[in-house]
């Protein structure tokens, strides 16, 4: 049984994260490679923020918003993965990613091409775009996750389909 | 929905279908940390914010993200795993080789390796090759030898050293800068610090990032502790502004990974650097050992950090213990094993340097070295004619639970060669945590190609012949 779908209840903390990590982890893992295209780094991002609901299991009011939390977590830590990853690479100590060549073929030219687009977007525009048409989420849910107002999250997306229409354009 | 809507949908599903599963979540004991007496030893303001409780977990937000989001998960997923180190995991395709002799095949699946004619000096490479092609670290299949990526070194800089944490996919490597077209020594070197995670089977298969370790001088050992969130480093800490013969003083220190702060230090004023200084327009030969802490090791259970000193001595640093904490190196380390040259009483001799590759089993029961065995007369039997070598290469193993220290013989080549008389020698590379199975070859330092060396898994009964990683080198440019 989901443990994100039994609200009120509170079980022990291990066997409430595991249960949460094998129902969830693959999701957000792809979630986070979305943002940041390099799978060790979605891997840890992931496992970093079950660690974070993990310690903070006994401060969980509500296990239901659990999924909620770990989505708004997986978003923050990828926000700062991404940021450090601009100061290394003004610094020349950017991560070196060794891709296999079936990852490659897999998601192809045009694809990547799309993805650095998305991740040149705006914080807020970003996460906006992702969770709203890759994840599939309602407004409210996505505001939720990104705690902001549900009016945000429309002016946010929409802006995000702008700027991104705009810079394949300009690429092409 | 618009065609803009339409292809980013595209590009974020197909990076998300390379995703097919999740490794396994491996959570802390809620307060083993803050309770284990090394942690307590080591806990001063800095490490308490690693290890704290769950009200402080917040910090962990401000340490820089990339290196740190890495190497903080890793130590949660590899905190459980002190008990549980690389001998757990099965060589695939070898693990019935040596059926009857419990899994004694099993060894870590994967290995990195430095490029060829690289090995571990302490102030560089012998040749630089900044960002050639060929001086990548190598990563691989150990039961096939299969090559699974190359990862080049970042530009202007030359991988020196590589060390494996126990999981068999965390690796930390040193590389040196060189300058454009350098080809003498007038300065110190410095070792800067990369922290390597493999993910082999993915789309990922590496991934090398800048560690917040600070570059260091003269590195003469390291090592990444086994649950990987901590880097020992032995190396010369001079008092003046450049290469000098008589004023290093070696220094040990171990590193946080995650923030690259220093957790504890020894250092000593035994030992001092002994090699001649490099003439003008030449390149210095690595030094001469004496004096120096080299080549470290950690126990496999973490308990405990060994290093060859003065090359003549296998010290032992035990965090287990309690009591005063000693700053000098010396004093706070307990001798464990001899090395160098040691003679029977009927004359033959047995030599195990430093440099060969050697190891402590957890809790340090057991020193297993490698070496070479010269007898005090040739070899005789059939086969042999003249053709004995004047040493033959052995893995010797010294049990060092009891008080006599009994000696036994791993694996050693054959009393007799057919190419002629000639020394043989032996490389360790990797241990089983209890010291019953080890990855080495014997023979004459070639790594595949020469007829006479034997490259594998050796126990005292078996041996399970492995490909061949490297077309030359030593075991000590291989870590697993």
């Amino acid at each position: 049984m989901d443990t994100s779908e039994r609200p009120g209840m509170a079980p022990d903390a291990t066997a409430g994260v595991t249960e949460l990590y094998q129902g969830h982890a693959v999701g957000l893992i792809r979630l986070a490679i979305v943002m940041l295209g390099d799978r060790v780094a979605a891997e840890d991002v992931v496992q970093d923020a079950f660690l974070g609901l993990y310690r903070h299991w006994d401060g969980l009011a509500d296990p239901g918003k659990a999924l909620a939390y770990l989505r708004s977590a997986v978003l923050n830590r990828c926000r700062n993965a991404m940021r450090q990853r601009q100061r290394d690479t003004r610094h020349g100590a950017a991560p070196q990613i060794v891709e296999s060549a079936e990852a490659t073929v897999l998601v192809g030219e045009e694809n990547q091409r799309v993805l650095a687009a998305i991740r040149a977007l705006p914080d807020r525009q970003r996460e906006a775009l992702v969770l709203r048409f890759y994840l599939d989420l309602s407004q409210d849910e996505t505001a939720r996750v990104m705690g902001i107002s549900t009016g945000t999250v429309k002016s946010a997306t929409s802006r995000a389909v702008a700027a991104l229409g705009r810079m394949l354009k300009e690429e092409s | 929905m618009t065609a803009t809507q339409e292809r980013a949908i595209t590009a974020m599903r197909a990076i998300g279908d390379t995703i097919t599963g999740a490794p396994p979540l491996r959570l802390p004991p809620r307060t083993a940390a803050a309770s284990s007496p090394r942690f307590a030893r080591l806990a001063g303001p800095r490490f308490a914010r690693l290890a704290g409780p769950v009200g402080h977990a917040w910090r962990l937000w401000l340490i820089p993200a990339t290196a740190a989001v890495a190497v903080v998960a890793l130590a949660v997923s590899l905190a459980l795993m002190r008990s549980a180190p690389k001998d757990s995991a099965l060589l695939p395709g070898t693990a019935s080789a040596s059926a009857g002799t419990s899994g004694s095949a099993s060894a870590p699946p994967y290995y990195v390796a430095l490029p060829a004619s690289f090995g571990w000096y302490a102030y560089a490479p012998a040749t630089p090759q900044a960002n050639s092609k060929s001086s990548g670290l190598i990563i691989g299949e150990t039961a096939t030898g299969k090559r699974l990526a190359t990862v080049a070194p970042p530009h202007g800089m030359t991988f020196n050293v590589v060390t494996g944490a126990a999981d068999d996919r965390t690796f930390v490597v040193g590389a040196t800068r060189y300058s454009p077209g350098e080809k003498t020594v007038s300065t110190i070197w410095f070792e800067t610090w990369y922290l390597l995670r493999i993910s082999p089977g993915t789309a990922h298969v590496a991934q090398l990032t800048r560690l917040p370790v600070p570059e260091l001088p003269t590195v003469t050992g390291v090592a990444i502790s086994p649950d990987g969130t901590e880097l020992a480093v032995a190396w010369q800490q001079f008092s003046g502004p450049s290469w000098s013969s008589a004023s290093g003083r070696p220094r040990l220190a171990l590193m946080s990974l995650s923030t690259g702060k220093e957790l504890d230090h020894w250092s000593s004023t035994q030992g001092r650097i002994t090699a001649t200084p490099p003439a003008t327009g030449s390149r210095p030969e690595p030094f001469d050992t004496a004096g120096l802490a080299t080549a470290l090791h950690w126990t496999p259970d973490g308990g405990g950090l060994a290093f060859a000193w003065n090359g003549s001595q296998i010290r032992l640093l035990d965090f287990t213990a309690q009591g005063f904490r000693q700053p000098d190196l010396v004093k706070a380390s307990r001798l464990r094993a001899g090395i160098g040259t040691a003679y029977t009483p009927a004359g033959s001799s047995f030599t195990c340097e430093a440099a060969d590759g050697w190891s402590l089993s957890t809790g340090a029961k057991t020193f297993t070295c490698a070496g070479s065995y010269a007898p005090m007369r040739p070899a005789t039997g059939p086969g042999c004619g003249k053709t004995a070598p004047a040493h033959q290469a052995i893995i010797q193993q010294i049990d060092l639970g009891g008080g006599a220290q009994e000696m036994t013989t791993l694996a050693r080549s054959s009393a007799c060669t057919t190419g002629g008389s000639r020394t043989l020698g032996a490389s360790l590379g990797w241990s089983a945590a209890d010291g019953t199975r080890v990855i080495a070859m014997l023979g004459d330092g070639l790594l595949g190609g020469d007829a006479t060396s034997r490259y594998g898994i050796y126990t005292k009964k078996t041996f399970t012949a492995l490909p061949a990683l490297l077309s030359a080198g030593s075991l000590a440019s291989v870590a697993w």
